[in-house]
């Protein structure tokens, strides 16, 4: 019919658009091994509820899917892990391998609130505009704003910090499941 | 460490692995292979909903009129009513004062009077 294949017509340009960055941001978020299912999955969702998805918002859309798919696969990841209990703990983002501030950014990204942290990466990691980033988060553009302030605000303070003062967070909490 | 503690968290960003072809590929059949979520149509939650919503206004539109109550009265019943209260049409009065001069008051009417 010709409203499948205007259907198909305007999933493949979404496709075309936004699938390298849904890949790039499943591949920081959940490390390589699985972005691809990531990606996948949340290209699925798209098709099947592509009436539903603004064209003027697809790529905030598109990064909340895939935060969400993130979210249910590496809690999947984390439980099967446990179960395989020889399994030694990996860093599941690559974060920063072979960088020297490797630990102090891991430490500092850490103690943040998770949606600070989130919001965080998806303007420096992923260079989503706040206002693209404040829905893919749910909150108003002003609240983004405020938040992003105060997120780098404390990064900065953390990152300063003394790694071994207590109450700082072990580098180990941005393992898998952890960050996303 | 770096004296810019956003920079260094900028650089630190991990690489992002390019998706293979074979990847991407496998990903677009993937997807267009599910069956589209017809959106426009209302959903079996939203049908039950309606219904459930629809008994109930109709249930309670029919306890609203029902004088008295069910089962709490049977037909034969007379309400219960208070003291008769009778109101009457205020008349005037004409009354003379010690000194002859005569002055009107009002006074409410009484039963004998009509």
């Amino acid at each position: 019919m010709a409203g499948d294949g205007r259907r198909e017509e305007r999933f493949r340009a979404l496709f075309d658009a936004h699938y390298d960055r849904v890949h790039a941001y499943a591949t920081r978020r959940a490390g390589a091994s699985l972005a691809d299912d990531v990606a996948a999955t949340t290209m699925g969702i798209a098709w099947r509820r592509l009436d539903a998805i603004d064209p003027r918002l697809e790529l905030p859309w598109l990064l909340t899917t895939a935060r969400n798919v993130v979210s249910t696969t590496v809690r999947g990841e984390v439980r099967r892990r446990a179960r395989d209990a020889a399994g030694a703990p990996e860093p599941g983002p690559d974060l920063a391998s072979g960088v020297v501030e490797r630990d102090a950014i891991a430490r500092a990204l850490a103690t943040l609130p998770d949606a600070d942290r989130e919001l965080l990466l998806l303007c420096t990691w992923d260079d989503v505009s706040p206002a693209d980033a404040a829905r893919v988060l749910g909150i108003t553009p002003g609240t983004a704003r405020v938040r992003l302030h105060r997120a780098r605000r404390r990064f900065r303070d953390a990152y300063g910090h003394h790694p071994d003062s207590p109450g700082t967070a072990r580098p180990e909490a941005l393992a898998i499941g952890e960050l996303a | 460490m770096s004296t810019d503690p956003l920079a260094a968290l900028r650089a630190a960003a991990p690489e992002a692995v390019a998706a293979t072809a074979a990847a991407r590929a496998s990903a677009y059949a993937a997807a267009v292979a599910l069956p589209p979520l017809d959106t426009a149509a209302p959903s079996l939650r939203r049908w039950w909903t309606g219904v459930v919503a629809a008994v109930c206004a109709a249930v309670l539109a029919v306890a609203g009129t029902a004088v008295p109550a069910v089962g709490q009265a049977s037909p034969g019943d007379v309400p219960a009513v208070g003291p008769v209260q009778v109101f009457t049409p205020l008349r005037t009065l004409s009354l003379t004062r010690p000194d002859g001069t005569v002055y009107t008051v009002e006074a409410p009417s009484t039963l004998e009077d009509s």
